[in-house]
């Protein structure tokens, strides 16, 4: 200790001028990180907004080098986005799901999957989703019985989001039963939330 | 008055030597100099005026106060750089409390979860990508061989090892940015639906820009890449059996020279 005092001393440092800059250096460090995950995240989110308008189900074309609207997307699955919006009320996700490997997955603007199923998941393969605010009114008449099923309730703490219905698209056998159940799906603006007794 | 006459008697026969000149005293003088020069053009005023007290004084305070402010300076590129290399670094590469490696792959254990770290949570945010929650899919990223090499997709690559033990995985081929690198052809994934097994029940798949016979992931141009491994329904086989995926059956990837 005594000696890497000496040192520093040599070199001009004020041991106490040192420590203050790494704690400072400490404090940016959580500051930055804390900054760049609230700055970052809508890259997803408004790279979608110039596909499409708020809840409305898109199929993505076949996601290749010349075509590929988000990174990390894999050719290997086909996609169907909607960018939804909550502030007018509940948004109601319907799909019918292929297979197993087929799945639902709803991500907040900042990109975190705040839920997923997938077909290995249900036993029906008719999907439906209404995702509503947890502290708004709609969400206090979920779940929803529907005829022949219960429909899911997601409860979102955000008003914004992404819905992504996601399908396997090496099976060429299955590529256009794919293509049609994903133009099936649809993501649109639940009108009245109905309740149990209506 | 005698005394004066008695002197000037002495020196006029050569016993004193003769009086000096009459002038302006020596301290007089040094201050009538500068004077006689031109006052407004010649530096040696401006030196003389720079040497003065009150401008050495003002010369040492501002001596001072650059070098208070130079030390700060130093002090806060310091702080500047811890904090901005290390937090690039923690987003950017991760360290353990984030990252696990298994041989050459990497992966963010907390991708896509609500409770995610903020810095997983940065690394996805920043890379614009939207990862599954870790029940739904896991994914394992290389951007280096089993050698700690990097990979570049100019240069070709096998990959082997047992198929993840896993309802379904896919393999795909990216540069840094997550942009994928092979366009137009069928060969730009391979995935557990169409990866030709080995007669050990292993998979070995060729990595490469011209086409190889079994398992064939093309890639092109010439830069850096990363390959990223999907693993879907990972947590939904049993808690050893996914243990065991993450540490044994993941590919090993190595280097088969450079096109």
């Amino acid at each position: 200790m005594t000696f890497v005092l000496r040192w520093l001393g040599k070199l001009h440092i004020k041991p106490l001028w040192l420590v203050a800059a790494v704690l400072c250096g400490l404090l940016l460090h959580i500051g930055l990180v804390l900054a760049l995950m609230h700055l970052w995240p809508n890259q997803a989110y408004a790279a979608l907004a110039k596909l499409s308008a708020s809840n409305q189900m898109i199929v993505l074309e076949p996601v290749s080098a010349g075509h590929q609207p988000l990174p990390f997307l894999s050719p290997a699955e086909r996609y169907a986005l909607c960018r939804f919006d909550l502030r007018k009320g509940p948004v109601t996700i319907n799909a019918t799901l292929g297979d197993d490997d087929w799945l639902i997955a709803i991500y907040n603007p900042s990109g975190e999957n705040v839920y997923a199923i997938s077909g290995a998941d249900l036993e029906r393969r008719d999907v439906e989703l209404v995702l509503a605010l947890r502290d708004n009114d709609h969400a206090a008449s979920l779940p929803i019985i529907r005829d022949g099923g219960i429909t899911t309730a997601v409860g979102l703490s955000d008003r914004t989001g992404i819905a992504v219905v996601e399908a396997p698209s090496t099976r060429t056998a299955y590529a256009k039963s794919t293509e049609k159940l994903l133009a099936q799906a649809t993501c649109v603006q639940r009108a009245k939330a109905k309740t149990p007794e209506g | 008055m005698r005394a004066t006459a008695k002197l000037r008697d002495l020196r006029s026969v050569g016993q004193l030597p003769p009086r000096p000149e009459r002038g302006p005293a020596p301290v007089a003088r040094a201050l009538q100099e500068p004077s006689s020069r031109p006052r407004s053009r010649s530096p040696f005023r401006l030196v003389w005026l720079l040497d003065s007290l009150p401008m050495r004084a003002a010369r040492r305070a501002i001596a001072g106060a650059l070098g208070r402010l130079l030390e700060f300076a130093a002090y806060g590129s310091i702080a500047l750089v811890i904090g901005i290399a290390s937090a690039w670094y923690m987003i950017e590469a991760g360290t353990r409390l984030t990252v696990e490696s298994i041989g050459p792959w990497r992966h963010w254990g907390q991708a896509g979860s609500v409770d995610a770290d903020p810095y997983t949570r940065a690394h996805f945010a920043r890379a614009g990508w939207l990862p599954l929650q870790a029940s739904a899919a896991s994914y394992f990223t290389a951007t280096r061989d089993s050698n700690g090499e990097p990979l570049y997709s100019d240069c070709n690559y096998i990959l082997s090892g047992a198929s993840p033990g896993a309802r379904r995985w896919t393999l795909n081929a990216f540069d840094l940015n997550g942009a994928l690198l092979e366009a137009g052809t069928s060969h730009a994934i391979i995935s557990s639906d169409v990866a030709i097994p080995d007669p050990g029940g292993g998979v070995t798949i060729s990595l490469s820009q011209s086409p190889k016979p079994g398992n064939w992931l093309a890639t092109s141009g010439a830069s850096r890449m990363q390959i990223l491994l999907t693993v879907f329904g990972l947590q939904q086989t049993s808690a050893v059996q996914s243990a065991n995926t993450k540490k044994q059956s993941l590919f090993r990837i190595e280097s088969a020279g450079c096109s």
